[in-house]
């Protein structure tokens, strides 16, 4: 079920009043409820693999406990590895095996073997990439003590399965959630107002913002030969803004819908597109993800310590795995190759750690040099989208080669204008502006507005929702 | 917590009202232009064709395996106007001769091309397969001279291309019917209805502009209403329609097809399909404000090497005479009414 459905708006505030009014704010009450409530939701996208979820779900759970039952080091890491290897194993056979088998069956008959080996007929569960990185980060956090063993089945059943955070985000960490589902959550007004506009302003971005850019993304993406320069610069401007107004707009509406039952979940996007360099743009987009592979890949592997080549090897590790997660593709990994590249050179001249505050705090407008650190890394990240969006390694450079060599294109822009979306684009950059420092770009700002003016806002945003709804666009962090 | 309940539900309130009032007056299975114009419409098919409205759909079409196992009489190529379903030329064609009529469905190759398709299927061994006497054309006035604009005489589409889109065209409409998902809400429709009604006692063309709505001099239809609903394009192609050496070069294409058929020991009929616009232009209380088509007056002067059918006389005449519902009010394609004056020329046409 998708979170801008009909099925959704009954489906959520039936559990919320479910669960602030039967469960009599009872732990256990409530976290059984929030379980059911999960797998109903999952079970909504394809029951088949509500079966998957458990069984990776019972796997953790008892991976955990056996962990925290050895005796020694060496039987805790046995268990360990087998949950890792289980795990991926799940990961890599739904997510990746027709791409290892496509790649090798190419590969071979380059050099004139033709092996016609067996493909998979069969779709990727939705979320399988999500639930198994919040059920790995468990059983690893176990193993370096950070957390105890869970031994409620159904606490930590909910902890991988949260219906808000189960498909697309953001991926959860057992040291943070867990022990929010140990405690009585008390109904807050002022979080619960926030919730609402969070989830307000993540329907906003997803269904005004980026499913009206995807209508031109897809035209510019599927036809590029078709069109001028210009087009498809602008189209790759558009798919930035796409991907960001999709991807945030659903963790908005994730974190907006926990909100709801007094749970916090991880911020996942601080306005990364008003970043001053790369660096800090990878601190702001996907935060759940990056700040993952941080903690359980790229420290294990030594991370910023030992020599040069060690460092540059671990940038290059991390982006490739990043860029490999997202998709089963070539197009994903020199996505993930092209972000390492542009993250070195601050790695190694130690800019990586630049600029952790945020741009112009307590300003309105940026400076000069932060405006051009702002333009060059949008840039940047715009450019690499576009392996992102394309459909092969080749259709990338055919779309860039049709830039450099292709003059033209306002023409196909000026229909975009006559929809006015782009007021709508114009206001939606304004208040992200604007709104840079708080967690969401809603989240105080309108306190300060008279009363008539902020629901004169929600109902602009709400009748918007419908004027540029009616076409279903899948999000696109669904198919990871 | 009851205070934030309240808020909320003042909140969707009045929201919910206005999604219900529109649920309630907004009818999916209208006609196209009152779906488009969001307007909620008073109009009973039953009431204005009684027993037409039932009629079964009976033509043969060419996705069929008997295509090629008999001769057959009429070979029937045209876009919506022509195959309209059961209110369709070709299915009373096909109830006034039974057996005699195959038809060529339009979401096949050219999708709304049948100029195009038809000069393909000439150029190749179609007709070797698919035996017939007379190929009837057909296209709805606004786009006749857009189907046009491509000319290129060296189309050609066999016999085995024409069966292998077809499978394609199944395979597609297949997945299409598994899909019964119900679209997410919300949708613009909820925002265009209201505005769309508000904007219409301003604007001849509400707010979308798809749809144009003006008043008649008369009851030309079986409601209250003295309106009439037509496409934008009704007006917007009129550049195209009117320009008399576009209709020039139309009829020399389809001169071209009919001596190319004539080689094959096949007759074509040819006949355009008026737009509403055109047949209800002269009771046009504001018909001042708009520019008169003369796309019949040119075509209809022009010489032919085809058998002709003057359908924009017969359907204005009906109109004068007083028949409702000529077209579907609610619509923009003809009536079975006009399906039935228009059946007997083709017949007489071929005798």
């Amino acid at each position: 079920m998708l979170f801008n459905s009909v099925d959704y708006a009954f489906f959520l505030p039936i559990v919320f009043i479910l669960y602030w009014f039967v469960t009599k704010k009872r732990v256990k009450a409530q976290n059984i409820l929030l379980l059911i409530a999960s797998y109903y939701f999952y079970a909504c996208w394809d029951w088949r693999f509500l079966f998957l979820l458990i069984f990776s779900t019972t796997l953790d759970f008892v991976m955990g406990i056996q962990m925290g039952k050895s005796k020694t080091h060496r039987i805790k890491k046995t268990w360990l590895l087998l949950s890792i290897i289980i795990n991926l194993g799940f990961l890599g056979f739904f997510k990746y095996y027709n791409f290892f088998v496509d790649s090798a069956m190419k590969g071979l008959s380059e050099v004139g073997i033709d092996l016609n080996l067996w493909t998979l007929s069969i779709i990727l569960p939705v979320g399988i990439s999500f639930y198994t990185f919040h059920g790995l980060s468990y059983v690893i956090d176990i193993y370096n003590n950070r957390i105890k063993v869970e031994r409620n089945i159904v606490d930590y059943a909910l902890f991988v399965s949260f219906f808000p955070l189960l498909v697309a985000g953001p991926i959860e960490r057992a040291t943070h959630l867990l022990p929010q589902l140990k405690r009585r959550r008390v109904f807050n007004y002022a979080n619960a107002v926030n919730g609402m506009r969070q989830i307000l302003w993540g329907l906003f971005k997803k269904v005004v913002i980026a499913d009206t850019c995807a209508q031109y993304v897809d035209m510019f993406f599927n036809n590029t030969p078709e069109y001028g320069g210009l087009s498809l610069i602008i189209g790759a401007v558009l798919f930035a803004i796409q991907i960001y107004g999709d991807f945030s707009g659903y963790s908005d509406i994730a974190i907006g819908t926990a909100r709801l039952f007094g749970i916090d979940l991880l911020q996942n996007f601080n306005f990364p597109y008003f970043s001053r360099n790369i660096a800090e743009f990878w601190r702001r987009w996907h935060i759940s993800l990056s700040t993952w592979f941080r903690d359980y890949l790229y420290i294990p592997l030594g991370g910023s310590r030992g020599g040069t080549w060690m460092k540059v090897r671990n940038i290059f590790i991390i982006f490739i795995v990043s860029g490999f997660w997202h998709g089963a593709n070539w197009t994903f990994i020199t996505w993930g190759l092209l972000n390492a590249i542009y993250f070195l050179p601050l790695l190694l001249a130690k800019k990586n750690r630049n600029h952790l505050d945020t741009v112009a705090e307590g300003k309105l407008f940026p400076n000069i040099k932060e405006l051009l650190g702002i333009l060059i890394t949008f840039s940047l990240t715009t450019f690499g989208w576009i392996f992102f969006r394309a459909e092969s390694v080749t259709h990338a450079f055919q779309y860039i080669h049709q830039i450099y060599s292709s003059t033209g294109g306002m023409e196909e822009f000026q229909e975009f204008y006559k929809w006015g979306v782009t007021y709508f684009m114009v206001l939606f950059i304004g208040l992200e502006w604007i709104g840079r420092e708080q967690t969401f770009a809603l989240e105080k700002q309108l306190d300060k507005w008279p009363k008539f003016l902020r629901y004169a806002f929600y109902y602009l945003l709400v009748l918007a929702l419908f004027w540029y709804g009616g076409k279903e666009q899948q999000f696109i962090y669904f198919q990871f | 917590m009851k205070k934030y309940l309240i808020k909320i539900i003042l909140f969707l309130i009045p929201i919910g009202v206005l999604i219900g009032f529109e649920l309630v007056n907004y009818t999916y299975d209208q006609g196209d232009l009152a779906r488009m114009s969001y307007l909620n419409i008073d109009y009973n098919y039953n009431t204005a064709f009684g027993e037409e409205n039932n009629v079964k759909h009976i033509v043969i079409e060419n996705d069929s395996s008997s295509i090629t196992k008999q001769k057959w009489k009429y070979f029937t190529i045209g876009d919506s106007f022509f195959q309209q379903y059961r209110f369709g030329i070709v299915n009373h064609l096909s109830m006034k001769c039974p057996g005699s009529v195959v038809n060529f469905k339009r979401n096949y190759l050219r999708g709304d091309n049948p100029i195009y398709t038809l000069q393909g299927l000439i150029n190749s061994d179609y007709f070797d397969s698919v035996r017939v006497d007379y190929v009837i054309l057909e296209s709805v006035e606004r786009l006749i001279i857009p189907r046009i604009e491509y000319d290129n005489p060296t189309y050609s589409y066999s016999y085995e291309t024409v069966q292998e889109a077809i499978k394609k065209e199944k395979i597609k409409e297949m997945k299409e019917a598994e899909n019964t998902d119900i679209p997410p809400y919300p949708t613009d429709r909820f925002v265009k209805f209201y505005l769309n009604n508000i904007f219409y006692h301003y604007t001849p063309t509400g707010l979308n502009g798809s749809v144009y709505k003006e008043e008649l001099d008369g009851h030309y239809f079986t409601t209250e209403s003295k309106d009439l609903l037509f496409y934008w394009r009704d007006v917007d192609y009129l550049n195209y329609n009117n320009d008399i050496e576009k209709v020039k070069l139309l009829n020399q294409i389809i001169n071209r097809m009919s001596i190319q058929l004539q080689e094959k020991g096949i007759q074509l009929i040819f006949f355009v399909c008026p737009d509403k616009y055109d047949v209800y232009y002269d009771h046009l209380v504001n018909r001042k404000d708009y520019v008169r088509p003369k796309f019949f007056n040119y075509l209809n002067s022009l010489e032919k090497e085809y058998t002709y059918i003057r359908t924009d006389e017969i359907l204005k005449e009906m109109v004068n005479n007083g028949q409702k519902d000529v077209y579907l009010f609610d619509d923009t394609h003809s009536s079975p009414w006009a399906s039935k004056a228009i059946v007997p020329l083709i017949i007489s046409a071929s005798q």
